[in-house]
C-alpha cells in the first residue's frame, strides 16, 4: 500500500469530523498606480482592476476544493490602504471608493474586501482623516468592506488622538446599524502593529511592502486540535503540559500543511502573475460545536474560559500551534496564534453568559494569543471616551510586547448587560459584557502621543 | 559470475524500478545479501567501499563499477517541494468508500474508475460486521476525464450503492503526512 490505512483515515477523520478548513484564501491586490485627481476616475479604475485580477479567483478556488476535499470556507480580497490612493482625489468624500470596492467584491464572488484602512501610527494626513470620517457611512452603506485602523505600532507608539476619533466612529457606525445590533461594527478593526499580509477578515490589508497580487491563506483547525486532545486524554488521563504542548504542535504542524498546500496550487494555476504570500497559522473558531477555542480550553481542564488559568492555557495552545506552524510552512505570516473573537465561539459565548469571563480577563488574555478584543459586546450607552480607554489598553498591550493587538467592539444599540444580539451566520451571538463604570474622560481627553516604549529602541 | 559482476548487476536492476533510493544503500544490501551466501574469502575481495564519482552527463558510477542515473527523485520533503516533485511523480488520486458491505460495491467503484481511464495502484479493504472501508490509489495520469468529473461519476455509483466516497487528491497526504 502506498499509503498506511490510518494516514488516510485520519485525514478523512479532520477533513469529515474534525472541521479542518482552509478558512480563508485572500487574494491582496495593489491599488497603487490607481490614484487620480477625479474620484470618480478613480473608483472606476479600482473597480476594473480588481475585477480584471480577481476574476478567476473563485472559480480556481472552486475546483482545487473539488480535486482536493479540503473545504475552503471564504474567498477574499485585500487591497492598498485606501487613505493611500483616495488621497490624490480632489474630493474629500471617500464613501464611493467603498462603493467601487464593494461592488468590485461583489462582481468577482468574494464576500468580504478589506483595505478601507489608514495608517495613523504616528499622525494623520488629510486623506487619512477623510477616510476615518467616511467609515459610518462607508461600512454602513455597504455590505462586504471591513475598515482596519493602524492607531499604534511599537515603533511609533500610540496615537492617541486617532484612538478618540476611532472611538467617536464606532459608536457612530453602531448608530447607524442599529437596526441590525450594531453589525457595523464587526466590519471595523482598530490596530496596534497591523500585519501587511493578514487573510483574515475584518483586519486583512494589503501592505505597502507587498508585491502587485499576492494570495494569503488562513488556515484554522480549533475542532482539530479539540479532537486530538480529546483522544490524547482518554487514553492519558494524567498526561502532562508538556506532552500536551507536543500533541498540539503536530496537530498544528498539519492544519499548516493543508494551507500551505492549497495557498500554493491557487498560485500554480493562477500563473504567473500572482505570488504566495503567507500562510496564517490562526486557529479561528467558529459558531459551530465543536469549532471552539473556548472549548479546547475547557478540554485542558478548566471548568470555563476565563477561570483561573485561562491565560496560562491560552499562551501554551498559542505557542504550540505557532511551534507546529512554523515547521511546516517555510512562509508564515498575518497574525499566527489563536483568535477569540468572543461572539463567533459558542463556548465563549457560554463563559460570558454564566460569568466566567470577564472584560478584563478577556484583555488579560489577548497579550499571549493572536489579535484582541475581537467580537466584544458592550452596553449601546458605553461612552465615546470610555470606548477609547478600552482601545488604548488594548493597543498598549501589543505596543509594549511588540505584537498585534486589536479592537473590534460592538456596542450594541438599546442593549444592557447581561442581554444579547444574534447576528447569525459566522459573526454568532454577542452577548453584551459590563463595562467597568469608572471614568477615564481626563486621561484620553488629554489626546496626543503616547511615546514609543523602550523595546522600540532595538538598532 | 565473480560476485562484484552480481552485485553491479543487481544493484542496476534494482536502480532501474526503485529509482530514487541511493545506489550506495542498494549496492550495500545486494552485497550483504550475496555475502551471506558466499564463502567468507571472496566476500572480502568485492568491498563496495569505493566513493561514488559523479560524471557530467549527470550519471555516477557506484563504488563497484555500476553506471547510473543519479536518483535525483527523491521523494519531496516539505509542501513547497511537492510542486516540483509533481512533475516527476505520477499523479494519483486516494478514493475511500464506506458504508453497508453488499455485493458488487467493490465492482461498481472500479467499473466506474476503469471506464474513467484511471489506473488502480492500489486496493486495500477492511469488513467489520458488515460496514467496510476501502482505500483505493488510482494513478490520474492515464485519466480521459478530469479529476472533478471522475468524482461526480464515483459519487453517482455510490449514491446507487448506497455508500459513502471521498476523492482526494495525493498531495493531501503527502503534504499533511511526510516531514
Amino acid at each position: 500500500m502506498f499509503w498506511q490505512r490510518d494516514e488516510v483515515t485520519e485525514i478523512l477523520r479532520m477533513i469529515e469530523n474534525e472541521h479542518l478548513d482552509i478558512r480563508t484564501v485572500t487574494m491582496g491586490v495593489s491599488l497603487r498606480g490607481l490614484a487620480h485627481p477625479s474620484a470618480e476616475h478613480a473608483c472606476a479604475a479600482i473597480r476594473e482592476h480588481l475585477q480584471r485580477t480577481a476574476d478567476q479567483l473563485v472559480p480556481t478556488i472552486d475546483a482545487i476544493q473539488a480535486d482536493y476535499a479540503v473545504p475552503i470556507t471564504n474567498k477574499r480580497l485585500s487591497v492598498t490602504p485606501i487613505a493611500l490612493i483616495a488621497e490624490s482625489a480632489q474630493s474629500s468624500d471617500y464613501v464611493p471608493f467603498a462603493q467601487a470596492m464593494d461592488r468590485a467584491a461583489a462582481e468577482v464572488g468574494v464576500d468580504y474586501i478589506g483595505g478601507f484602512s489608514a495608517l495613523v501610527q504616528k499622525g494623520m494626513t488629510p486623506g487619512d482623516r477623510n477616510l476615518i470620517d467616511a467609515i459610518p457611512r462607508a461600512l454602513s452603506t455597504t455590505e462586504r468592506v471591513c475598515s482596519s485602523i493602524n492607531v499604534a505600532t511599537t515603533r511609533a507608539g500610540i496615537n492617541v488622538d486617532a484612538i478618540n476619533l476611532m472611538a467617536a466612529q464606532v459608536k457612530a457606525l453602531a448608530e447607524a446599524t442599529a437596526d441590525q445590533g450594531g453589525i457595523g461594527c464587526a466590519k471595523l478593526v482598530i490596530f496596534a502593529n497591523i500585519p501587511d499580509d493578514n487573510p483574515f477578515i475584518a483586519g486583512a490589508m494589503h501592505g505597502i511592502g507587498e508585491a502587485a497580487t499576492v494570495i494569503n491563506v488562513g488556515v484554522s483547525g480549533p475542532g482539530v486540535v479539540l479532537s486530538t486532545l480529546k483522544r490524547l486524554f482518554r487514553h492519558q488521563p494524567r498526561c502532562r503540559l508538556d506532552e500536551v504542548a507536543d500533541a498540539i504542535k503536530r496537530t498544528a504542524f498539519k492544519v499548516t500543511r493543508a494551507g500551505e498546500l492549497i495557498g500554493r496550487e491557487v498560485v500554480r494555476r493562477l500563473g504567473d502573475r500572482v505570488r504566495f504570500g503567507v500562510v496564517d497559522l490562526s486557529l479561528a473558531p467558529t459558531p459551530a460545536i465543536g469549532d471552539s477555542v473556548a472549548e479546547i480550553l475547557e478540554e485542558l481542564g478548566l471548568q470555563r474560559a476565563g477561570a483561573p488559568g485561562s491565560t496560562a492555557a491560552l499562551a501554551l495552545l498559542t505557542d504550540a500551534v505557532k511551534k507546529g506552524g512554523m515547521m511546516a510552512s517555510s512562509a508564515v505570516g498575518g497574525l499566527s496564534g489563536a483568535f477569540i473573537p468572543v461572539s463567533e465561539d459558542a463556548a465563549m459565548v457560554a463563559a460570558v453568559r454564566e460569568g466566567a469571563l470577564s472584560l478584563e480577563k478577556l484583555e488579560a488574555m489577548t497579550a499571549v494569543c493572536s489579535v484582541g478584543l475581537d467580537m466584544v459586546a458592550v452596553p449601546g450607552d458605553t461612552s465615546a471616551a470610555t470606548l477609547a480607554g478600552i482601545i488604548t489598553d488594548e493597543i498598549a498591550i501589543g505596543v509594549v510586547n511588540n505584537k498585534t493587538t486589536a479592537v473590534r467592539i460592538i456596542p450594541v444599540p438599546g442593549k444592557g448587560p447581561g442581554e444579547s444580539f444574534d447576528y447569525g451566520g459566522l459573526l454568532g451571538v454577542a452577548q453584551v459584557q459590563p463595562v467597568n463604570s469608572f471614568s477615564c474622560d481626563r486621561f484620553v481627553g488629554r489626546g496626543g502621543q503616547i511615546p514609543a516604549p523602550l523595546t522600540s529602541l532595538r538598532n | 559470475m565473480a560476485i562484484d559482476s552480481i552485485v553491479r548487476a543487481v544493484t542496476q536492476a534494482l536502480h532501474q524500478r526503485l529509482g530514487t533510493l541511493d545506489p550506495q544503500l542498494i549496492e550495500r544490501v545486494t552485497h550483504e545479501v550475496l555475502g551471506a551466501l558466499e564463502d567468507p574469502a571472496e566476500r572480502s575481495a568485492a568491498s563496495p567501499s569505493a566513493p561514488l564519482r559523479v560524471h557530467d552527463d549527470g550519471t555516477i558510477t557506484t563504488g563497484l563499477g555500476a553506471r547510473i542515473a543519479h536518483p535525483a527523485g527523491s521523494l519531496p520533503t516539505c509542501a513547497s517541494c511537492v510542486e516540483t516533485a509533481r512533475r516527476e511523480i505520477t499523479e494519483r488520486a486516494i478514493v475511500t468508500a464506506t458504508g453497508i458491505n453488499k455485493r458488487g460495491v467493490l465492482a461498481s467503484l472500479t467499473t466506474s474508475i476503469a471506464e474513467a481511464g484511471g489506473n488502480i495502484q492500489d486496493v486495500s479493504q477492511t469488513i467489520i460486521s458488515d460496514f467496510f472501508t476501502l482505500i483505493l490509489v488510482v494513478a490520474l495520469d492515464s485519466l480521459t476525464i478530469s479529476l472533478a468529473d471522475l468524482k461526480d461519476k464515483l459519487k453517482l455509483a455510490a449514491e446507487r450503492q448506497g455508500i459513502r466516497v471521498v476523492v482526494m487528491h495525493e498531495d493531501v497526504l503527502r503534504s499533511l503526512q511526510r516531514v
